[in-house]
């Protein structure tokens, strides 16, 4: 049930009702859980049950941990959690993948043994809600939160459909007050949920799934296509996941505040960063404050030498790089994005004994130029994330490298223009603040008829065939 | 692309105390009035996007049937005296019946009527009886209707049937009404017709960039690269030549995908039911009607059993005897070099298919009587008017 489909807008419209027509808070809650369930249901009936058990599973363990004080037995607790989330994780995500890989080493070394190839289906968003989980538990054992009491609560915590399918991660000690919270009926707040919401459609349909009529086609033949073409295959693919995944973010957002409940931020204009360091604080904020948060600092973070350091961006985006998806490319892409994090780090080291540079650099025109240095470095990143196998990225560089005589991209490229243009106009104008003002002084009427507005360019630009969301596949 | 500035760390209900100008109750009141106006609005633009489709620009909702009317309504304003004759059918027809080779009917004709084509691809029965009725409602009234009965489309299941491939969100009402009296599904097709004025913009999405941004659309729906049929309505095949090997190609394609209609033949009571209702209708309104068996090659034809041949065969010469209308099979008037496919004619053996047509839909001559269409069978009893 995608966001952008008929099927949840009736969904969500009964679900919003039954919501607010309800005045017992507790009430609320199970029908918000039991609408969740049934929206992950709605993919897949079995895949609801796993969620269900492993939360619960999730729930007694924590309760458990806050249970002791004895060191030892939290600990114990602790890996229960974290080796059933992950093992989970792994057996349905990961266990083909190493299967093959390993079939594959024994081939390379001579062997001829063939592995079984388990017949699993990958539950959609599981990497989403294990990491929730995990941080939970986390929090629990180092007594940043307490143990949840109301297991109704835990479990809409973790199953809560706007953030279930593909994020914002949540934090327990985010979420989990406002769902024990009171809420009451505020048009302000009403009113920020429909502009999230229209905003996210906006994105999803009128740029991402168009840009997706670009980048589709040059990615699945990069063979039949002139280098040119390859180049505007690659920046509608970096405009088309950032809006695709903010997209869904923002309806996420939106639904989430119509419902009365704030999920985190996750996006803040990515592609404004004057260097990868800086995207990853503006790219998927929540996996990567999660990444730092749980894995980076406890690797040792940036206390070590800088050796160590370097290692531990690298193991960390590695890793991230694997969250993913189950294959090299995403690995690949994640130790491209740890080797321009460490490159980013020695070179802040070299600019600061050099005045000069560093001034040169934070001028506008250097400004400028680092991000657009750094929106590059990023873009072709991706190739190796959307690429399905390195022959296909392999070919991608080439082409776009060396020049390839070859087909045009399959359409007309002003609309690839417009939408960029749009793109680019909206990120100059919340920089300048301008967005802000525009929409605390513009008059409510005029502001409503511009969502009207909004919904309607969405819908006539949507192409024909709805595309899932990207990251529904992680 | 940003996010909605609103998004910052201040929970939304801090938000409203923080804001300087207007306080919490500024903010619902403002909050309020947005998303109300941005309800009307969007209710309103819709409301009159949809009228405006329906009255004024009917080529977004539905480009074929537009097209043709438009067309239609034309050649009929040039020659406003002469009888119209309409000609509904599928794709045989659509590319098979060229009325510019149908310009004079001889026979004792007070005037030569006007011949126009408005076939439709995938049009059976159940399409044929919606055009009809869509065509009554747009004050379109033939005089004389000339309809293909195509074996393939009479016989429908529910993995090959009219419904599968007819719109219903493109319909008027009264293409509506006619097509849930014979849909499988009828409240589905009411709730595509009902969405389609519910949200016009989405749903006529691809008509609307096509005319007004067509570089915007896929190409797949880019109406502008289509060939638009004649001034008369017909759809010249393109290419006008095939080689044999594409012929062939072609036509072992079209063998596999009508393999069910063509063994198992039998005239669903859906398609037997719109039939009737249209000649009804004809009759009530003094419409001439003939019927018509469009060419197909000859591996079509032997593909089709026996039994599903005497079948095809009986049913409508009962038809036709029932209702009093001529038949015309003009199954052997062509060879298997005429076509571009199993059935779908080249330009060429169109216009020569289209004179012989006109020859013999002499038969099916149309004068003005006193006041009042009528139509003459000059050769006697209909069974009899049956020409191959």
């Amino acid at each position: 049930m995608l966001f952008c489909s008929e099927k949840f807008l009736v969904f969500f419209t009964i679900v919003f009702l039954a919501y607010w027509a309800m005045p017992w808070r507790r009430a609320r809650t199970y029908l918000l859980l039991i609408a969740s369930f049934y929206f992950y249901a709605s993919w897949n009936h079995w895949l609801a049950l796993i969620i269900g058990v492993s939360t619960t599973i999730d729930y007694f363990v924590a309760r458990s941990m806050d249970a002791t004080e004895i060191p030892w037995r939290r600990k114990a607790l602790l890996s229960v959690t974290i080796v059933a989330n992950l093992g989970l994780l792994c057996y349905f995500k990961y266990a083909n993948f190493f299967l093959q890989s390993l079939e594959q080493a024994l081939h390379a070394a001579g062997s001829t043994a063939s592995l079984p190839v388990l017949k699993v289906m990958l539950p959609i968003g599981i990497s989403f809600y294990t990491f929730e989980a995990i941080n939970y538990a986390v929090d629990v054992y180092r007594k940043h939160v307490p143990a949840e009491r109301n297991l109704a609560h835990f479990m809409l915590f973790i199953t809560f459909f706007p953030h279930l399918v593909a994020g914002p991660i949540v934090r327990a000690r985010d979420f989990l007050p406002q769902i024990a919270r009171e809420k009451r009926w505020d048009w302000a707040r009403m009113q920020l949920g429909v502009q999230f919401f229209l905003m996210g459609l906006f994105k999803k349909l009128a740029i991402a799934d168009r840009m997706a009529m670009f980048s589709d086609p040059v990615f699945a033949n990069p063979e039949n296509y002139r280098t040119s073409a390859i180049w505007l295959g690659v920046l509608a693919y970096s405009i088309q996941i950032y809006c695709d995944f903010s997209g869904y973010t923002d309806m996420a957002l939106g639904s989430a505040h119509m419902l009365g409940f704030k999920l985190a931020r996750n996006f803040n204009m990515p592609y404004a960063s004057a260097n990868v360091s800086e995207f990853w604080r503006r790219w998927h904020i929540s996996l990567s404050s999660w990444l730092r948060d749980y894995l980076f600092i406890p690797l040792g973070g940036s206390r070590g030498t800088n050796w160590q350091t370097n290692r531990n961006l690298m193991l960390t985006m590695t890793l991230g790089g694997l969250w993913h998806g189950a294959s090299w490319t995403f690995v690949a892409w994640g130790v491209l994005h740890g080797a321009l994090l460490i490159i980013h780090r020695e070179f802040r080291g070299v600019c600061e004994g050099r005045s000069l540079l560093k001034r040169t650099i934070d001028s506008a025109p250097g400004w400028a130029a680092r991000v657009g240095l750094t929106f590059g470095a990023v873009s072709l990143a991706w190739v190796f994330f959307r690429a399905t196998s390195f022959t296909a990225a392999a070919t991608m560089f080439e082409r776009m490298f060396i020049f390839h005589p070859g087909e045009p991209l399959p359409m007309s490229r002003l609309s690839l223009a417009v939408l960029t243009a749009v793109v680019l106009g909206s990120h100059a104008l919340a920089m300048s603040g301008g967005w802000k003002t525009l929409s605390n002084r513009i008059p409510a009427p005029a502001l409503g008829v511009s969502y009207a507005l909004v919904l309607t360019l969405a819908l006539v630009l949507s192409p024909d065939s709805g595309k899932a969301f990207i990251y529904f596949q992680f | 692309m940003c996010s909605p500035p609103a998004c910052n760390s201040i929970p939304p209900e801090n938000q409203a105390r923080s804001t300087p100008t207007g306080g919490k109750r500024g903010l619902a009141r403002r909050g309020r009035s947005a998303v109300l106006c941005a309800a009307a609005a969007w209710i309103a633009a819709q409301l009159v996007f949809s009228v405006a489709v329906d009255y004024w620009f009917l080529e977004l909702r539905d480009p074929e049937f537009a097209n043709k009317l438009s067309r239609l309504r034309c050649r009929c304003a040039e020659f406003p005296t002469r009888p119209k004759i309409v000609v509904l059918g599928s794709s045989r027809s659509d590319y098979g019946v060229c009325p510019g080779e149908m310009a004079y009917l001889p026979g004792a004709l007070d005037q030569p009527p006007l011949v126009f084509n408005f076939a439709m691809l995938g049009a059976g029965p159940i399409t044929e009886a919606t055009m009809l009725r869509q065509l009554l409602s747009w004050d379109v009234r033939p005089d004389g209707l000339l309809v293909e009965l195509n074996a393939v489309l009479l016989h429908q299941t529910p993995q090959f049937k009219e419904e599968n491939w007819l719109h219903a969100e493109r319909l008027g009402w009264p293409g509506l009404q006619t097509l849930q009296r014979y849909s499988s599904h009828p409240w589905l097709a009411g709730w595509r017709w009902l969405r389609a004025r519910l949200a016009p913009c989405y749903c006529s999405r691809h008509s609307l960039l096509a005319r007004f941004a067509p570089r915007w659309v896929e190409p797949s729906f880019r109406q502008d690269r289509r060939t638009p049929p004649d001034e008369d309505g017909w759809l010249e095949h393109e290419p006008a030549q095939v080689t044999a090997a594409e012929r062939k190609r072609r036509v072992k394609l079209q063998l596999e995908y009508y393999a069910k209609p063509l063994e198992d033949f039998s005239v669903s009571p859906n398609s037997d039911a719109a039939l009737r209702e249209m000649l009804a209708v004809c009759r009530q309104r003094g419409i001439a009607v003939a019927l018509l068996i469009m060419p197909e090659s000859s591996a079509l034809s032997n593909a089709r059993g026996v039994d599903a041949a005497r079948r095809f065969e009986s049913y409508v010469t009962a038809l036709s005897c029932e209702y009093s209308v001529p038949l015309f099979d003009a199954r052997g008037w062509t060879q298997d070099s005429d076509f571009a496919d199993a059935e779908h004619l080249l330009p060429a053996s169109a216009k020569r298919f289209s004179r012989r047509l006109c020859d013999s839909t002499a038969l099916f001559a149309i004068r003005t009587g006193r006041g009042a269409m009528a139509v003459e069978h000059i050769a006697g009893k209909p069974s009899a008017s049956k020409t191959r």
